[in-house]
């Protein structure tokens, strides 16, 4: 019985991860795709590839032309039927009439020879079928491929490696001075006493409840008026008041015994010692989570990282470098993806670190410096 | 904790490479914005300007091209200008740069040359259109003046995949205005419907059409039908005048489409859009602009692009192959550079916006990005003989209409013509296209023009 | 008095400065703002020294705004949709996953990783995967020879946009939860679960009555920054739907009959089409006051419910801590 329950459950979770990985898994694997491919529902790739039926009017120029199609009329009633992949182990056409007799079928042809001459045709209207067989990495490299990561990190108008630079530049800075100010306001709201105390601490919460939307104007003029326009500290120093912050940080330190502190000051501790070396490492785990939580909502942040910072700016952030690329338009689908698997990746990476911190800090109740 | 500390001098460090600069006595700054690979090529610009202006008046000066993203560029640039931080010109929307002339940004540049109205003559009508924008004086009067050069101009064409035809042996649609013209029968809404239905295999989850719900994308509708949107009255007060017959009539044409589920549904929220749909090879035909062209080539599409359906609104277009009386119409898209009042350079910006525009450079631009022509002197010099789809939409364009010259164009689409537009779709009559029209035009009023039309 | 002082602001200051010049500024300023008024030919460069004092007027203006009561009305729907439900599934995960099953570690991350994922491929993700026909539960109920369930698919169905973009966010946002719950679950001591063992209890028995019970700080953190949320929240909207789709009211509906109304039209975004689409400062200005109005009482409520907890929470905390108290010892 219970390894049943244990069976289901282990189930349930591999669906539930398979579900939840999905937009992982798709933005990889369109970044991942050929051009134009990025836009289909095509995940594994074919070996063998049936193009048409077209049109083929004997006597007429063909009417339009699709990628790759080399068809052309050579005189009056000959015909080059010809396509191009030169990836594929081989290409066969097949021409068929009105009443869809066959009328010609070419043998498997190989990659240099993708053509045929249908000049034995009586004038008319024909279709044609071309079969295209490929190798298994040949399928392959006609779906997928690696170019879309170059392009992107060698586009020279989108220094994608200077915004990323940046944007973990402004997270990190952000985050950490966050968790410090936090930290060390959190410490006097709940094991302090001075007068004032909740007045001040109610005004704070209070600012929790204002849609952050609000301070963005009167915020922009002040960053203006300070001439910190497309620099660092326009684009830290606002939102280092994390009310947020100091509300779940006061919540875990009103739990540690005043026994400790007291211990700590007959020691001769000062009150700095004590803060760094008795509240730092007990509340460590609740540090890395509003860290944690700081660093990625920074290193989303577009809206202010957009206006802070004029196009000229040195300190361009990965999502407005995201936007700068994206254009009116989002013709480069595959390419958009691979910048986002660029701005997805270094995050993913600090968390699966900062993650087995967390748990195992919060569970096995280690302190680690 | 050591460590933490040591990434964050790091980090500090990092930052000390940042910093403001301010533009010297003989630089201009532009941001430009829209498609992303026009970057290189406004930058190459630039450089052959300062070399011309250098050989052509003796001074050195220098252009500064920076880019901007498209998504939020008109609050980006409302947000400059607010705080002083705006560049010398701005490339801006066709569709929002109204918003900027109304914030008083914009520089009026009859005040630059009196004689701008006689050098824009040379332009495209509509693209011309779009800076020549109409404002209530103090004393109730509307006066219009020129705030920017057009550089770039867009419309829609109907996209379609030539194998569905095939297999349903349907005959293309006509892809310019003297085919229009000629083709029988005509291709006019009857006949759109027609084909549409006959594309629409519902079974395989094959639609003949796919609509967006945008004003936008129903404009073109709109203006083959004839429907005004906005007038100016007597009191030189402006009136929405949307929810006339004919602007029932056009909704109500492409409306029935949704209705009888020709259409695909694509207008509705999380639906497989136009453009995927028509990658994808579900949807026949849709209702699209250039800058698809090359998307759907690479994905390997059978397709071809043709005209917008006739509506009653025949007018006498001019071609350079003579004179056509047709129906169809579309809607303008596209960009507008103008310069901002704040400048210290006006001469100069404008200079530069004359040498951007110029027959020679403007053609270079659009052989070089594969756009149609803004500057009709340019046309000559524009190779359209590799690009058969664009020069169709090149005719369509001849017949754009521009859009309304209303602010707040972003509260117009998304707040009051999708909710409409999306209700008509829903509605399954015309009593119900008219009552959205209706309460489309009463939003307007509230939303928009009851602002314009105060005693200033 | 004066020495508690003295060692308090050192502390203090660093924070204070910054919530002064950053937050307490601005949101004094946005009240200000909300009294002024600007017209639509207001010179951007000079918008904020020429906005006129206009009263009570945007309040008026407010008073009579049927798409924001809709909004509101729809932002507790939002509300009642996603703070159960995201506290459900993380407290389910978290204690799933407390069990010491195979690949633990990998799950945790798993279910945690959409957090940080951008909320723009998030979003095209979940359109795929609601979208009609092609959509993911689409294709799923025709491979299952099972009928359509929405002809348009969920996002374009007025009843359901709703619970549609409530999944993605709770799917999203559950993992943050479930690590909270982890922690606080881990740390209620085994001894507790091995009596109600021996007392013969079901293991659901001992979710409701052990579980549940010690790890409800968590909750209530969970439900008042879940009611935050809801107000603040705009982004999904942003990217998912935009407000639609939008319903036109029967005449029937006291008050909302006839207008149109968005079914997925929060009031944060609300506040954003005003604020940055249509740049109405003073009147956006307005509405953020409303709200700030209408979250204080419910979030002082909160605040109190989770202050009369106090007791399990430093149950919690001391048992937390008695693990710590050996190792810290020796770190003094």
């Amino acid at each position: 019985m219970r390894s049943i329950t244990r069976t289901l459950m282990f189930l349930c979770l591999v669906l539930g991860t398979i579900f939840v990985l999905f937009p992982f898994f798709w933005m990889t694997a369109t970044s991942l795709k050929v051009e134009g491919k990025g836009m289909t529902f095509e995940f594994i790739p074919k070996r063998v590839e049936v193009l048409g039926p077209f049109k083929l009017q004997v006597g007429t120029a063909p009417e339009g032309k699709m990628k790759n199609d080399l068809t052309e009329l050579t005189s009056d009633s000959s015909f080059t039927i010809g396509w191009s992949a030169p990836e594929a182990d081989g290409i066969t056409f097949e021409i068929t009439d009105q009443d869809g007799n066959k009328k010609i079928e070419s043998p498997s042809l190989n990659k240099d020879k993708n053509w045929i001459v249908a000049n034995s045709l009586p004038s008319g209207n024909y279709s044609y079928q071309v079969t295209i067989n490929r190798s298994w990495s040949a399928a392959w490299h006609s779906l997928y491929t690696l170019e879309n990561f170059r392009k992107i990190a060698l586009n020279p108008n989108y220094p994608f490696l200077k915004f990323l630079r940046n944007s973990f530049m402004v997270a990190f800075s952000t985050a950490f001075l966050t968790v410090v100010l936090c930290a060390l306001a959190a410490y006097v709201f709940a094991k302090k006493e001075f007068p004032g105390k909740q007045v001040l601490f109610w005004t704070f919460m209070s600012a929790m409840m204002i849609p952050g939307m609000m301070f963005m104007v009167p915020q922009f003029a002040l960053v203006t008026r300070f001439g910190w326009i497309n620099t660092i500290f326009g684009l830290v120093v606002p939102h280092l008041a994390n009310v947020f912050g100091i509300f779940m940080l006061r919540q875990m330190m009103i739990g540690i015994p005043d026994s400790l502190f007291e211990a700590a000051r007959m020691d001769g501790a000062s009150e700095a010692t004590i803060f760094y070396r008795i509240v730092v490492p007990l509340v460590m785990p609740s540090l890395a989570i509003l860290f944690l939580l700081t660093f990625v909502g920074q290193w989303n942040n577009f809206l202010w990282q957009l206006l802070v910072n004029t196009p000229e700016s040195d300190l361009i952030t990965l999502p407005v470098g995201l936007a700068m690329f994206r254009g009116q338009y989002e013709t480069q689908w595959e390419q958009m993806m691979a910048a986002s698997c660029f701005s997805v990746m270094p995050i993913v990476i600090l968390f699966l670190f900062t993650q087995r911190y967390l748990i195992e800090g919060l569970t096995a109740g280690g302190v680690k410096e | 904790m050591r460590n933490f500390i040591l990434f964050f001098l790091i980090a500090i460090l990092f930052s000390s490479c940042g910093g403001a600069r301010t533009s010297a006595d003989n630089e201009i700054v532009i941001w430009e914005t829209y498609a992303t690979e026009e970057h290189d090529e406004f930058v190459k610009i630039a450089e052959d300007f300062e070399k011309w202006y250098k050989a052509e008046k003796g001074k050195e000066v220098h252009v500064r091209i920076e880019r901007l993203p498209f998504a939020d560029h008109i609050q980006k640039i409302k947000f400059a200008a607010i705080t002083g931080t705006e560049p010398d010109i701005v490339r801006v929307d066709a569709g929002e740069l109204i918003d900027l002339v109304y914030g008083q940004s914009i520089l009026d540049l009859n005040k630059v040359d009196p004689e701008i109205e006689t050098y824009l003559k040379t332009f495209t009508p509509p693209a011309r259109e779009t800076v020549r924008i109409p404002l209530r004086q103090a004393d109730g009067s509307v006066k219009t003046g020129v705030y920017g050069i057009p550089d770039q101009i867009t419309g829609v064409a109907v996209y379609y995949n030539r194998k569905f035809f095939r297999d349903k042996n349907v005959p293309f649609p006509p892809a310019s205005l003297k085919e229009l013209e000629a083709t029988s029968p005509k291709w006019d809404y009857d006949r759109f419907y027609k084909t549409a239905k006959a594309l629409t295999d519902s079974s395989q989850n094959i639609y003949g059409i796919a609509l967006n719900s945008s004003l936008w994308f129903t404009l073109p509708f709109f203006n083959a039908f004839g429907t005004d949107f906005v007038n100016v009255d007597a009191d030189g007060k402006f009136r929405c005048t949307l929810d006339s017959d004919s602007g029932v009539a056009a909704l109500t044409a492409i409306s029935r489409l949704v209705w009888d589920k020709i259409e695909a549904g694509a207008w509705l929220p999380g639906a497989l859009g136009a453009d995927r749909g028509f990658v994808n090879q579900k949807y026949a035909m849709i209702i699209s602009g250039p800058w698809n062209l090359k998307q759907f080539e690479n994905a390997g599409v059978d397709f071809g692009v043709a005209l917008i359906p006739e509506g009653p609104n025949v007018r006498e277009i001019e071609t350079p192959n003579g004179k056509v009386k047709v129906g169809t119409s579309t809607n303008v898209g596209g960009t507008d550079m103008a310069i901002l009042k704040t400048t210290k350079k006006p001469e100069l910006c404008y200079e530069f916006l004359k040498y951007l525009t110029s027959p020679k450079v403007h053609a270079r631009w659009c052989n070089a990005l594969g756009q149609i022509p803004v500057q009709t002197l340019a046309e000559p010099l524009v190779n359209f003989k590799d690009n058969p789809a664009l020069a169709v939409f090149m005719e369509q364009i001849r017949t754009a209409i521009p859009r309304p010259k209303i602010p707040r164009y972003g509260v117009l689409e998304g707040q009051i013509m999708v909710p409409q537009i999306d209700r008509a779709f829903r509605a399954g009559n015309e009593e119900g296209v008219r009552k959205a029209l209706q309460e489309a035009v009463r939003e307007i009023d509230r939303l928009i023009l009851d602002d314009v039309n105060i005693s200033r | 008095m004066n020495r508690s002082l003295k060692t308090v602001i050192p502390f203090l200051l660093p924070f204070t400065a910054v919530f002064a010049v950053f937050l307490l500024y601005p949101a004094v300023y946005s009240v200000y703002l909300s009294f002024l008024k600007a017209t639509i030919y207001t010179d951007l460069s000079r918008i904020f020294s020429d906005m006129k004092w206009c009263g009570l007027e945007n309040y008026q203006k407010l008073l009579y705004d049927t798409n924001f009561y809709w909004s509101l009305i729809m932002t507790l729907y939002y509300a009642v949709l996603v703070i159960p439900m995201n506290i459900a599934l993380s407290l389910v995960l978290a204690s799933i996953l407390s069990n010491e099953l195979p690949g633990a570690k990998f799950f945790r991350a798993a279910f945690y990783l959409p957090n940080v994922l951008d909320l723009f491929v998030i979003a095209v993700v979940w359109t795929a995967i609601y979208a009609p026909n092609y959509g993911v539960i689409d294709q799923l109920t025709a491979a299952l020879g099972l009928e359509k369930i929405f002809e348009n698919g969920i996002l374009a169905d007025p009843w359901w946009a709703m619970p549609g973009i409530a999944v993605s966010v709770v799917l999203k946002g559950s993992g943050f939860g479930m690590i909270l719950y982890l922690a606080a679950i881990q740390n209620i001591p085994r001894d507790i679960y091995e009596a109600a063992d021996i007392d013969g209890a079901s293991a659901w028995q001992k979710f409701t009555k052990i579980t549940v019970p010690l790890v409800k700080p968590i909750t209530l953190l969970l439900v008042v920054t879940g009611i935050l949320g809801s107000l603040m929240a705009f982004s999904e909207i942003y990217a998912m739907t935009g407000g639609r789709p939008y319903e036109t009211l029967p005449d029937s509906i006291p008050f909302f009959g006839g207008t149109t109304q968005g079914t997925t039209n929060l009031s944060g975004y609300y506040l954003f089409s005003k604020f940055y689409v249509a740049q109405e400062y003073g009147y956006a200005a307005a509405i953020s006051v409303a709200l700030l109005i209408i979250s204080l009482p419910l979030s002082i409520l909160s605040f109190f419910a989770f202050q009369s907890e106090g007791p399990s929470l430093r149950k919690l905390s001391s048992i937390l801590l008695k693990k710590l108290r050996s190792r810290t010892a020796k770190a003094i």
